[in-house]
């Protein structure tokens, strides 16, 4: 082992193969493992070492990454790829070599050298050492430790310029194979954050091609990774009435870099592989990949947020119902009871009246019977504005019910139960609710009944606006006077000041199939409540209702 | 000729006295009753010709009344008049065979229509005008 390799160890080894490896290696076409292993044998054979260890850095510290020992006359290579410990390699030459960065060459480690005192030159008893620090511009990359234990001088010194130069193009070989497997494991971690993701997370690029689809993505749409990969985003999950616009948006914003739908949660319906559809939360974000765009998707499936939605917009509108059906109903027993009262008084007033007309006409006039029905006629009148005046009595003193309302809730309440009546209408809906609206104490049904009943008018009174411009606006506000005020604010064609008076009179619509009976109603509901409502011409048209309640805890209502 | 006796139950006095006054003026004989048991126990049930009956009373309804009397072979005809008119009760009080069923603030040409029919009804073989 005490010569450098000659012919006979063929052609394999020689230096020209390995230059051969080490180039092919730069090229990415053989993996690190293989060159390392052809690194180590040339270096132990060209060199005339007993034993080698390919040292490389990883994650701040250094590996072994390869032993070459020689046995029986072969060289075997064995990737260690572990720590370094003091029965690998005499540390402090290593230590010395990194820090200078220069080669350390022992003739003879028996001999008095500086690193005398290692522990491993004390117990492995090394004669030839040979640590060579593989560098680049960058700096350190690597080192090479060879040793014959056997002779000294047994490592050629004019051989190590070549090793050194063959086994730095070798560590920058490796250096690059390590960046990319550091790259294939971040890659693969970011894999793994993506795959655990609770939403489908996906990418497309600018022609709308899908380039990642994790595995939500396969639950939630049915379409495995490598059967979406490739192919088109509007193909796989957005249905067919809705392409033409994904598309249209796609382009609009590569050519103008205007997306009104991107960055911001956007709900759409979704498709799955078995064709049925589903609503989803998605939000898109573009980002530039050399100059070319990709945007990537997260996409929340919506299913039961959406059902649990509905169940609660069902159950406020039966609530309205019944509470619509329970005032109603109320309204038919009181009516029939107030017809019955007051009917009973005037039918007496009719027949007094025909008695009366028929005493007249008897022959001779029976003047004393006219008189005797015409004073009952009188009586039966007061009796019937009697009967009105304790009804009226009555209805006040049914006090109104109480909750502590949050009107900015209740407004939006009917507001989201108004939303499909406006949407069918093209009524762009609103909001403008002030922050902080102290509690009034109000009853709930009776006044989002007015709300609605406001709301419903507004979107009657613009269909026959032009379908843009139809807009309403519903604001909150506290004034300064202890009151907390509601405005309902339409685009329609409004109404003429001189019948703003009439507005709120019972039997007074102007709808061809309207009864006259909501604003009146209304007003009566806010005015229980200690309340007004009012309304005025709006600028430039439309009309607003504005309602008021006082905020007070007190039962002065 | 004596004069035929119309008796008049109703729960409210004032249409009681408007009605006796407007009976009377029409030439007829008058009884009151304000409940139907009253008149049920009177000894008008035997003697009069035709009965007018409001509907809505507390205990016994015109309804009832007229019930009771076709239930014991009575043939009083009953002219039925109500403070609230209901479509499915005069559908019920015809099909159960009274006069007609009016409203209180009905018109007295018809009212004395239709107790032309009703003597005729008590009466066949008489005619009065």
């Amino acid at each position: 082992m005490s010569s450098p390799p000659s012919s006979d160890h063929g052609p394999d080894n020689s230096l020209e193969a390995l230059w051969e490896r080490v180039s092919q290696s730069a090229q990415g076409e053989i993996v690190s493992d293989q060159l390392v292993d052809a690194l180590m044998r040339a270096a132990i054979e060209y060199a005339g070492a007993e034993r080698g260890l390919l040292v490389l850095p990883r994650r701040e510290e250094y590996w072994i990454e390869a032993e070459a020992t020689t046995g029986s006359g072969a060289v075997s290579v064995s990737m260690r790829k572990a720590r370094i410990t003091a029965a690998d390699l005499p540390e402090s030459v290593l230590r010395y070599a990194a820090r200078t960065k220069d080669s350390v060459l022992l003739h003879d480690a028996l001999d008095a050298n500086p690193f005398s005192a290692d522990e491993y030159l004390r117990t492995h008893h090394p004669r030839s050492i040979l640590c060579l620090p593989l560098l680049n511009q960058a700096g350190l990359i690597g080192m090479i430790y060879l040793e014959n234990s056997l002779t000294s001088s047994a490592l050629a010194p004019a051989r190590i310029a070549v090793i050194k130069l063959l086994a730095t193009e070798a560590a920058m070989s490796l250096e690059n194979l390590h960046l990319y497997s550091d790259l294939e494991e971040r890659d693969a971690k970011t894999r793994r954050i993506i795959d655990s993701a609770l939403d489908a997370v996906l990418s497309i690029n600018a022609r709308g091609i899908v380039t990642e689809w994790n595995a939500q993505a396969e639950t939630m749409f049915g379409w495995k990774r490598n059967e979406a990969l490739g192919r088109s985003l509007s193909e796989l999950f957005i249905p067919e009435r809705y392409r033409d616009a994904h598309e249209k948006g796609l382009k609009h914003f590569l050519s103008t870099g205007e997306g009104p739908l991107l960055n911001r949660r956007i709900e759409i319906t979704a498709l799955r592989q078995d064709g049925s559809e589903f609503p989803v939360e998605v939000s898109i974000a573009p980002y530039q990949i050399d100059g070319n765009w990709e945007f990537s998707g997260f996409v929340r499936d919506i299913t039961e947020k959406k059902a649990a939605e509905a169940s609660t917009r069902r159950q406020r509108e039966m609530e309205m119902e019944l509470a619509h059906a329970n005032r109603v109903a109320t309204m038919g027993q009181l009516s029939a009871s107030i017809a019955h009262e007051v009917n009973q008084p005037i039918g007496a007033a009719v027949t007094n009246a025909h008695a009366a007309l028929r005493w007249l006409r008897a022959t001779p006039p029976n003047l004393e019977e006219v008189h005797h029905a015409l004073s009952r006629i009188v009586a039966n009148g007061n009796r019937a504005t009697d009967v009105l005046g304790r009804i009226r009595a009555f209805i006040k003193k049914a006090p109104p019910r109480k909750d502590s309302l949050d009107v900015n809730q209740a407004v939006l309440e009917v507001v989201d139960l108004t939303r499909s009546e406006a949407k069918k209408n093209k009524v762009a809906v609103q909001t403008q609710l002030a922050d902080g609206l102290p509690v009034v104490q109000a009853d709930r049904v009776q006044l989002q009944q007015v709300l609605l009943n406001l709301i419903i008018n507004a979107i009657e009174a613009m269909s026959t606006s032009d379908a843009g411009s139809r807009r309403l606006l519903i604001s909150s506000a506290a004034s300064e006077s202890d009151e907390v005020s509601v405005e309902v604010q339409d685009s329609g064609p409004g109404f003429p000041e001189a019948s703003a008076g009439q507005l709120f009179q019972a039997f007074y619509t102007t709808k061809p199939a309207g009864l006259g009976m909501g604003l009146s109603i209304c007003r009566s509901i806010l005015e229980a409540h200690g309340g007004q409502l009012r309304a005025t011409p709006g600028d430039p048209t439309g009309a607003i209702f504005t309602f008021t309640l006082p905020v007070r805890s007190n039962d002065a209502f | 000729m004596p004069k035929h006796l119309i008796s008049i139950v109703d729960d409210d006095e004032p249409f009681r006295e408007a009605m006796t006054s407007l009976m009377k003026s029409l030439g007829f004989e008058v009884e009151t009753f304000s409940s139907a048991e009253a008149f049920l126990g009177s000894p008008c049930l035997g003697t009069t010709s035709c009965l007018i009956a409001d509907v809505h009373m507390p205990t016994m309804t015109g309804i009832d009344l007229h019930r009771q009397l076709v239930a014991s072979g009575r043939t009083i005809p009953v002219i039925l008049i109500t403070a609230y008119p209901d479509d499915n009760v005069r559908a019920r009080a015809l099909a159960a065979g009274v006069i007609c069923y009016l409203s209180k603030t009905f018109d007295d040409d018809a009212l004395l229509g239709f107790v032309r029919t009703a003597l005729v009804q008590a009466d066949p073989g008489e005619s009065r005008s």
